[in-house]
């Protein structure tokens, strides 16, 4: 990569990555805060889209492992785990949802087990095919040059294949579709052939083999006989793990809302884990609301139990624990070890000091300016941004332009917002200054840092200006404790700041940049915008974006209106559970903006004398620039109801709908070139 | 050797088909274009039968609207057709529901006449499969009519994520495909395509000539669908009324990755025609994709298109004629 590249250009794009360069880019810090993935057991991965579910998956590939061996890196998690080898299935790639699509050509009566069983053995063939190819891939390597020997000793020989093929021929689980396989190669030309059968049927190519309709197999069952006969056949060590992933597990639930067909397809997962069977372990990448604890197991009334049937690993709640006070939350060190991965795959990596390669963020970005210093880059110096009224004490008004002209700038304002406030209102202090000395204010800690943002909000709105976001901290807690957001900064900043360094500077340069205060922030904003205009990508992405949008315009009016500053936490909303509980529209519209990550959700432990359970939301942290509102989370929010948030909604639906009118009718009409 | 392309305005090709009776497939729609095949056909062909398929959108804002701008057109149709058949489903109805249809369609005369201009890809696509695939279907033209203008502003709203169109998905594993977009006016998150599918090169179809602002608005989609990742990229100009042109280009992108190919339908209708014939000969390796908006503004488009000489902007695309594939 050159100098004039963006070390940042690619994102996150797991799948497009060779097992060379997953070993190259992925942070173990992930798999640190996931050790349970490598144990016994059924494991769900949860995560808001791009908090690095997929890729914490593939650290199971076969490929993925021996590239590790081979680049001589430790492979995370090692020590913790038994042999095992893993198979997966990509839910979007397998084409999972077209099971829904011959549905409606089925019996009404017999249309749900039709359903359930046509997936059940789809998703079974997917899994055999990968598991078999997988074991013929690493048989190949380790004849070839003992891969992961060290790791899981395969001993593939003419007598363990044949007593694999004919334990596995033999099975009754197959209802005889694989009764004249007398190779591996038999067995898996007879997979794929049965997953080309299906793909063939649900693209209305042909009708389903009869051979196939009489044979389907029940979920888990086939991988369970295979399991067993590799170890029974002594192909893999007897203690080996097998570990199933099914990635994109959200697909189902949008399926499922797509066709209408209650919760059949996760209910069938459900069932794969239901069986609790230490033979096979499955991995399940998912999102929050998709993994639901309501959903059924398939043919039974019962209920999976986390901690029973299996156990969590939720990427946003790992990244948001603090480790301790020193080293921050585990998501600094993530972020931190994923950006010095990108500068050594520069030109820069050769020549970073052992500073910069333990600091790199510090070293790029600096360090965030306090928000005293931040409130000095708003407004001109000789132009007090206060407002003091004229039936005020006149000594309040020349002190707190005198602060702001000297540079206390914050001080100056939050003197205003102290003076706005009830109690000094109602005391009568504003309207005469000798009834309190010096200035009270500054020894309330909590007070001011509970408000400093807000004000900084409100001084920015005064001077019509953006406020100024830069430095490590800023850029950190920007992300959300999401990868891809602290990546798409990155990448923004970056872009900025090649956009103005002259190009002998570049040349000249000696380890990587340090990235100027006026570029930050200048990314940030432009990551920001681009974050929003993300917001209309994936399931119900114009609403979501109206509903976004909405809460932005809430909360900034909310905040701005708020002179006194008496409710600074007013950038986040507050439901009863019980409320949330319910099923409509505006539930279902938090939960797929908090699936995508457009929300974040946290518990809310409430001041209100009624102590009734709640949760909280806010704003995606990057999203807060676009709407010029403070990211920290402080005081309370707004306690609100499902009435009023869908009340807030329309109005923004409503006048994005007008304004849409309006520009068809402003603008000059399209003159068309073709048709859509 | 120069290659066969029947295609042309429709008055023009349609009775160099010596077909005596035509079947014919149209929108009932909230567009006005929907009318200009009914206004315009029976001048030049004899229709036996005519089916509208009503699509319904989700319930929405605009649902009431788009009711009565779709009653009124369909009013249109019929005072202009004989024994108009209209066939009611929802936009996102399994397409299984559309077989009995399309077999019912294709018993009729043999020799069909679809209009695509104002019927979803998910529905019209598949459609023509099940035609090509019927042998009692010897005659198939596509007809596209262009609208008078587009408004500016968001068309569409609430479009779900990329999958493929019914009876366009890939059968055959293919493990690092070309993706080739062709571009319209609709973004959608390539980024996420690409990283789904392991795409190893980008192609777009541009629509051409260009002219302002179309263009201006095409350029944009580009810029938004310009991926993260880098990967080889190719813009390749075609006529945005050309299937042909593009069907043929296709066909050689096709013939260059083994038919591993990803072809997202976002531009022409007529591009979009062309995906799915050469998703015919790919082999299962291929796939065409979409991302289908649930939400339709009423003003979608304004008016009919006319050629300079003041007829209907409609054109023809002969597919088979006689019972011979002719593409």
């Amino acid at each position: 990569m050159q100098r004039h590249d963006n070390p940042f250009h690619d994102l996150w794009l797991t799948e497009i990555l060779t097992p060379e360069e997953f070993v190259r880019m992925f942070s173990p810090q992930v798999a640190l805060n996931a050790s349970q993935l490598f144990a016994t057991g059924n494991v769900v991965v949860r995560g808001t889209q791009g908090s690095g579910k997929s890729m914490l998956l593939n650290l199971l590939n076969t490929r993925t492992r021996i590239a590790y061996e081979r680049a001589g890196v430790d492979y995370p998690g090692a020590e913790a785990v038994r042999p095992f080898i893993s198979a997966g299935v990509h839910l979007i790639r397998a084409g999972a949802s077209k099971v829904a699509s011959r549905l409606a050509e089925q019996p009404e009566i017999r249309r749900r087990m039709w359903a359930a069983t046509t997936f059940g053995d789809y998703i079974n063939y997917c899994l055999v095919e990968d598991l078999l190819e997988n074991l013929l891939y690493l048989a190949s390597e380790q004849a070839a040059n003992g891969a992961l020997r060290s790791q899981i000793a395969l001993d593939w020989n003419a007598n363990t294949q044949a007593d694999f093929v004919r334990r596995v021929a033999l099975s009754e689980v197959w209802f005889g579709y694989l009764k004249h396989c007398t190779s591996v190669t038999d067995i898996l030309a007879a997979v794929s052939a049965r997953l080309t059968g299906y793909r063939g049927y649900f693209n209305f190519n042909h009708e389903l083999d009869a051979s196939i309709e009489q044979s389907k197999t029940a979920i888990a069952q086939p991988l369970l006989v295979i399991a067993d006969a590799l170890r029974s056949a002594h192909v893999v060590p007897n203690n080996a793990l097998f570990f199933l992933r099914i990635d994109q597990h959200e697909e189902l639930f949008a399926l499922e809302q797509t066709t209408g067909t209650g919760s059949i397809f996760r209910q069938v997962i459900n069932s794969a884990l239901s069986a609790r069977d230490g033979r096979v372990s499955f991995r399940i990448g998912t999102r929050h609301y998709s993994w639901n604890d309501n959903v059924q197991i398939w043919g039974s009334g019962a209920k999976l139990e986390n901690m029973r049937d299996y156990v969590v690993i939720d990427l946003d709640e790992t990244f948001r624990r603090r480790e301790n006070a020193r080293s921050g939350r585990a998501f600094d060190a993530f972020a931190e070890d994923v950006f010095r991965r990108r500068l050594l795959s520069t030109d820069f990596g050769t020549e970073l000091t052992e500073d910069q390669k333990e600091n790199p963020l510090f070293w790029v970005f600096g360090k965030t300016l306090t928000a005293a210093e931040r409130a000095c880059n708003i407004g001109l110096p000789t132009k007090p941004l206060v407002s003091i009224p004229p039936d005020w004490d006149p000594r309040w008004k020349s002190e707190l332009e005198e602060l702001w002209t000297s540079g206390e700038r914050l001080h100056a304002k939050l003197g205003e917002v102290w003076l706005r406030q009830a109690a000094q209102q109602r005391a009568g202090v504003h309207r005469d200054r000798s009834l309190v000395e010096g200035h009270p204010w500054r020894g309330q800690k909590y007070w001011i840092k509970e408000r400093n943002e807000a004000a900084l909000v409100q001084l920015a709105g005064s001077a019509i200006q953006s406020l100024v976001w830069s430095g490590q901290r800023n850029v950190i807690d920007l992300s959300g404790f999401n990868i891809l957001a602290f990546m798409s900064i990155c990448r923004s900043i970056w872009a900025a700041w090649l956009r103005y360094v002259q190009p002998g500077d570049l040349a000249k340069l000696l380890g990587p940049p340090q990235i100027p205060e006026s570029e930050q922030s200048i990314g940030i904003a432009e990551a920001s915008k681009i974050w929003f205009d993300k917001l209309r990508e994936g399931f119900d992405g114009d609403k979501r974006t109206t509903f976004v949008s909405a809460l932005g315009t809430w909360f900034a009016k909310e905040i701005r209106e708020d002179r006194s500053l008496s409710n600074p936490g007013h950038n986040g909303f507050s439901i009863m559970n019980r409320e949330f509980a319910r099923d409509c529209e505006m539930v279902r519209l938090v939960k797929s903006s908090r699936d995508q990550g457009d929300l974040i959700e946290v518990e809310h432990t409430t001041k209100s004398a009624d102590q009734v359970p709640r949760t909280k939301w806010y704003l995606h942290p990057l999203l807060c620039p676009t709407f010029r509102i403070p990211f920290v989370r402080t005081k309370e929010p707004i306690y609100t109801n499902l009435a009023e948030l869908e009340a807030v909604f329309r109005r923004e639906q409503l006048g994005y709908q007008a304004g849409a009118r309006r520009k068809s009718i402003g603008s000059p009409d399209q003159a068309t070139l073709f048709g859509d | 050797m120069t290659a066969f392309s029947p295609w042309s305005p429709l008055r023009w090709i349609l009775p160099k088909i010596s077909v005596e009776n035509w079947t014919l497939v149209g929108g009932a729609s909230f567009e006005d274009r929907c009318t200009a095949i009914a206004t315009s056909l029976p001048a030049v062909a004899r229709i036996a039968a005519s089916f509208f398929l009503r699509i319904d959108d989700p319930p929405s804002r605009f649902s009431r609207e788009i009711a009565t701008l779709t009653e009124r057109n369909l009013e249109i149709v019929k005072t202009l057709l004989p024994a108009v058949n209209v066939h009611r489903e929802s936009l996102r109805a399994e397409p299984s529901k559309w077989v009995p249809i399309a077999a019912q369609i294709a018993a009729q005369s043999g020799s069909i006449v679809i209009d695509i201009s104002t019927l979803p890809k998910r529905v019209w696509l598949f459609l023509i499969k099940r035609f090509l695939d019927s042998p009692t279907v010897t005659d198939l033209v596509v007809c596209y009519t262009r609208p008078q203008l587009y408004p500016e502003g968001p068309l569409t709203q609430d479009a779900l994520p990329v999958e493929s169109i019914p009876g366009h998905g890939r059968i055959i594993a293919a493990p690092t495909p070309t993706l080739v977009v062709g571009i319209g006016y609709v973004a959608f998150n390539v980024n996420e395509l690409v990283e789904q599918s392991g795409n190893s090169k980008l192609k777009f179809i541009f629509p051409f000539p260009p002219g302002s602002p179309a263009f201006r608005r095409n350029w944009k989609l580009v810029d938004q669908l310009m991926p993260d990742a880098r990967i080889p990229l190719e813009i390749r100009r075609i006529h945005a009324m050309d299937m042909f042109a593009a069907l043929s280009w296709l066909r050689t992108v096709g013939s260059e990755c083994s038919g591993m190919l990803d072809m997202v339908a976002l531009g022409p209708k007529p591009h979009a025609l062309a995906m799915g014939l050469a998703y015919r000969g790919m082999r299962g390796k291929a796939q065409v994709l979409y991302s289908q908006p649930l939400i339709y503004r009423p003003d979608y488009s304004k008016g009919i298109g006319v050629n300079s000489d003041g007829s209907a902007a409609s054109f023809g695309y002969c597919l088979r004629r006689g019972g011979t594939d002719l593409f």
